[in-house]
């Protein structure tokens, strides 16, 4: 693995493993906090879409995706998603490595010409994205707003994190509102890309099952136009504290209540805070799923996440109406009991195994490959998966005990679903 | 350069198909255990006896299967430092763990759990909590609901129609007798089959398969599928639930094929819908320019024992107008021939899209298993047909199986 700076503000890791077909190559735009505001997240939404659907040599989608597909499947996505209080704008392209191509197309080489024009020659012209192609994108853009009722779970989420980080940046939905999104430009569009390619940090990731010099040589390309230098953004921004707890309670045209709660804390060391995750929820005996699921049968899902960034911790499930305050006194009494240190030997191993587990999948894809890689950049931790390993084993009981004794209860959200059950039919 | 997987299917003497490929390089190893007794099996023959069962028999025995004296097998793959899960389709249940040290000790739980069925009461009815709020949750998922509706308006009475986890009132009627003799029925060796793929040993899983199944008694069930007329039940559903835009879904009724045919006539048939009305397809740019979609329409198909549909998903402000626009699309083809140029695009992207798709220990597991389960020659049966399949053949196909009536429209509207 090497990551080295290959224009001001751009990194670059490459990864060779000769077990894939493939190859992968992300670009990570790094849209620091002070850019993540309710005009221009909308504008960074767009761009993902607005640099992967056409390019000026392919202007229409047509012709772009037949390009695609006649390099055997190849594909060119983008998204968006928080990262603290900042965002990070991905731009991914996967292609089948050129030894297997039964036909002996030089298919890398035509995908980084494809990855350098969506990002170089996008298709605009006279300071502006083409009106057709940016009259589609901002329709999709603005259903996928519109939709985001739809899947009622990550609408929660998203409900919970506007509460527990409100007045941070962090509270704005990453594709942000409709009312915002409203009133982008082509012109406006334009004008966020050109800045993003010539004054936003890159973090970019190439796996691929043999050296790929041309990969790093098209970034070098891409981004010779920055002369100065382009610091990397802070991404550690824990939330601020909440005086005492919130509680919002929302109706929803669902059978299926929802249910999140956010917690805060000070200052525990990331292993120790993705272990305490994996033993209250997402290890699969962990104290949630045991005892919520398993014991009380209150929920077919129930899991935790951590986000090291805002120094946080959130629970979510699903569960029947005239059970939802059960299933709170049920979260409250998990946390109460790894705060006590009341939780079997065997589970804190199992969670410690669950980690390393977590970290040799990674390594058998490329997508987990470049993740891992990106977790220099987005918490400091250029570890191997072997000191990692070793980093979790050394944790004890006490250390996360003291670790829950620092979660405070910041916001609890409630989708209420008002519909009985047989309703939807 | 990169190592082939080595594959191999045996059948071993107690009657379980074994799927083996050993994946140089990789460091985690996964195994799938799965029987072909699935959601839509809902009446069986066994010992002269006609069994009928209510929607959501298999889900539910599925869930409890993972259920012993001491709480949940899941905790037992967990002390191996595995990670274990299953799932239910229209025609199979599936057992799945995955790895990356002990495998064969997990192997050997997953062998052994699924042949060690506990059934008591109490366990069954907290069982019966957790799965009514899995279908509330896939009540109030729009995707779902959609595939359900479209699946409700083309079968009479092809078990598909009800969902994998069955129904409130169908959940509340299964017992632990019902949950114990469909075990007994379907889970025996004969109607089994094991995939397993990464970094492992192909001897050790057929060793320790052999060891564990040895002595199973044999198969006597027979499964039944009621009679489905050719003719859709409805040629338009629809649903009310909470979504921003409406979203709809236009499937056509295909006759039912079995084994290498039915590969066939999938991959002629997505073909042929990928031609029409795919993303790169002048049909998809005309929908967009005229505002009626604002991405293109996903394409797929489903299929199965006495069930087979082509389909189309998307979301519109007016859903009718998309699917009017269609079948003009399909009668123009039908008297135009297809594009020859696109036809060959998209078989070099099923080509690359199979060999990148099968790049895990999961996904080579997945794939033999759908191959085994529905009766292929080959997992890799795909990269054959590819080869040989030609424009002519992919029009044949669009002729035959893209029928306006036999097409139906279902479509979930915003509340």
């Amino acid at each position: 693995m090497k990551r080295e700076e290959i224009a001001p503000g751009v990194c670059c890791t490459a990864c060779t493993d000769a077990k894939f077909r493939s190859c992968l190559l992300e670009l990570n735009f790094l849209i620091p906090a002070e850019k993540r505001t309710a005009e221009l997240s909308p504008c960074y939404a767009l761009l993902c879409d607005l640099l992967t659907a056409s390019t000026k040599r392919c202007p229409s989608r047509a012709d772009l995706t037949e390009q695609l597909d006649a390099l055997y499947a190849a594909d060119l996505t983008a998204h968006l998603t928080s990262c603290g209080d900042a965002l990070m704008l991905t731009v991914s392209a996967e292609w089948l490595d050129d030894s297997f191509s039964p036909d002996g197309t030089a298919v890398t080489a035509e995908m980084l010409a494809l990855v350098y024009d969506c990002l170089h020659d996008p298709n605009a012209e006279n300071g502006a994205f083409d009106a057709e192609e940016f009259r589609l994108c901002m329709q999709n853009l603005l259903d996928d707003i519109d939709c985001e009722q739809n899947d009622k779970r990550s609408f929660l989420l998203q409900k919970a994190a506007e509460l527990a980080y409100a007045g941070e940046p962090a509270a704005l939905p990453p594709c942000g509102t409709r009312a915002a999104a409203d009133q982008i430009t082509p012109q406006a569009a334009y004008a966020v890309w050109r800045d993003m390619m010539l004054h936003t940090a890159v973090d970019a990731v190439c796996v691929s099952p043999r050296e790929l010099p041309a990969a790093g040589e098209m970034l070098t390309r891409l981004f010779a136009e920055r002369k100065t230098a382009v610091p990397f953004p802070q991404l550690a921004a824990p939330g601020r504290k909440k005086p005492a707890p919130q509680f919002y309670t929302e109706d929803t045209d669902a059978v299926q209540s929802k249910l999140c709660a956010v917690y805060q804390y000070d200052s525990i060391p990331q292993d120790t805070a993705r272990l305490l995750n994996a033993v209250l929820g997402t290890a699969p005996n962990a104290l949630l799923f045991r005892d919520l699921r398993e014991k009380l049968g209150l929920c077919y899902y129930c899991t935790s996440s951590v986000s090291l960034l805002k120094s946080s911790l959130t629970v979510d499930l699903g569960v029947r109406t005239d059970q939802i305050e059960a299933a709170q006194r049920g979260i409250e009494a998990e946390i109460a009991a790894i705060r006590r240190g009341d939780f079997p030997d065997a589970l804190l191993e199992e969670a410690k195994r669950w980690l390393a587990y977590q970290d040799a999948v990674g390594a058998d894809s490329t997508g987990g490959i470049a993740a891992a890689c990106m977790r220099h950049t987005l918490y400091g931790d250029d570890r191997t998966a072997a000191a990692r390993r070793d980093a979790v084993q050394q944790i004890t009981r006490e250390m996360l005990t003291d670790a829950a004794k620092q979660l405070r209860l910041g916001t609890v959200c409630v989708l209420r679903g008002t519909l009985r059950e047989g309703a939807v039919s | 350069m990169t190592a082939e997987p080595k594959c191999s299917t045996v059948r071993l003497g107690c009657g379980l198909t074994v799927c083996t490929a050993e994946m140089q390089g990789f460091g985690t190893a996964c195994a799938q255990l799965g029987t072909r007794f699935g959601s839509a099996h809902l009446q069986y023959r066994s010992g002269g006896r006609l069994v009928a069962l209510p929607p959501g028999t298999a889900h539910f025995l599925e869930h409890q299967l993972f259920k012993n004296e001491d709480g949940d097998v899941d905790y037992q793959f967990a002390a191996l430092g595995a990670a274990s899960n299953a799932y239910t389709e229209f025609d199979r249940t599936v057992y799945h763990f995955r790895t990356a040290e002990h495998f064969p000790e997990a192997l050997a739980l997953l062998l052994d759990f699924v042949q060690r069925p506990y059934f008591a009461a109490e366990s069954v009815e907290n069982e019966r909590s957790i799965i009514a709020q899995e279908l509330d949750e896939a009540l109030d998922d729009p995707d779902d609901r959609l595939f359900f509706t479209l699946l409700e308006g083309l079968y009479h009475t092809h078990p598909v129609r009800f969902d994998a986890v069955g129904t409130h009132e169908s959940i509340r009627q299964i017992t632990p007798e019902i949950l114990h003799r469909s075990w007994e029925s379907f889970y025996r060796p004969q109607n089994m089959i094991l995939c397993c793929a990464g970094d492992l040993h192909a001897e050790t899983v057929c060793e320790t398969a052999e060891r564990l199944f040895a002595g199973a008694p044999p198969m006597q069930a027979e499964t039944l599928m009621p009679e489905e007329p050719e003719t859709v039940a409805h040629s338009f559903l629809s649903r009310k639930m909470s979504v921003g835009k409406p979203l709809f879904a236009v499937g056509f009724k295909c006759p039912p094929v079995t084994g290498d045919a039915l590969e066939r006539t999938v991959l002629l048939g997505t073909l042929a819908l990928e031609l029409i009305a795919g993303s790169a397809s002048p049909f998809t740019e005309q929908m967009l320019s005229e505002g009626l979609l604002t991405d293109a329409l996903s394409v797929d198909c489903s299929a199965g024992d006495g069930w087979f549909t082509l389909f189309l998903e998307g979301e519109s402000d007016d859903p009718q107008a998309v699917t009017d626009a269609l079948l003009r699309e399909i009668e123009t083809a039908r008297q135009q021939g297809l594009d020859a140029k696109r036809f060959g695009t998209l078989r070099r992207c099923g080509y690359g899209d199979l060999l990148i798709s099968r790049n895990s220990p999961p996904a080579m597991a997945d794939a033999m298993m759908q191959a085994a389960a529905a009766g292929l020659s080959a997992h890799d049966l795909r990269l054959r047909l590819l080869r040989q399949i030609t424009l002519q053949d992919a029009e044949a196909c669009m002729a035959a199986l893209l029928r306006p009536d036999r097409m139906t429209l279902a479509v979930i509207e915003p509340a």
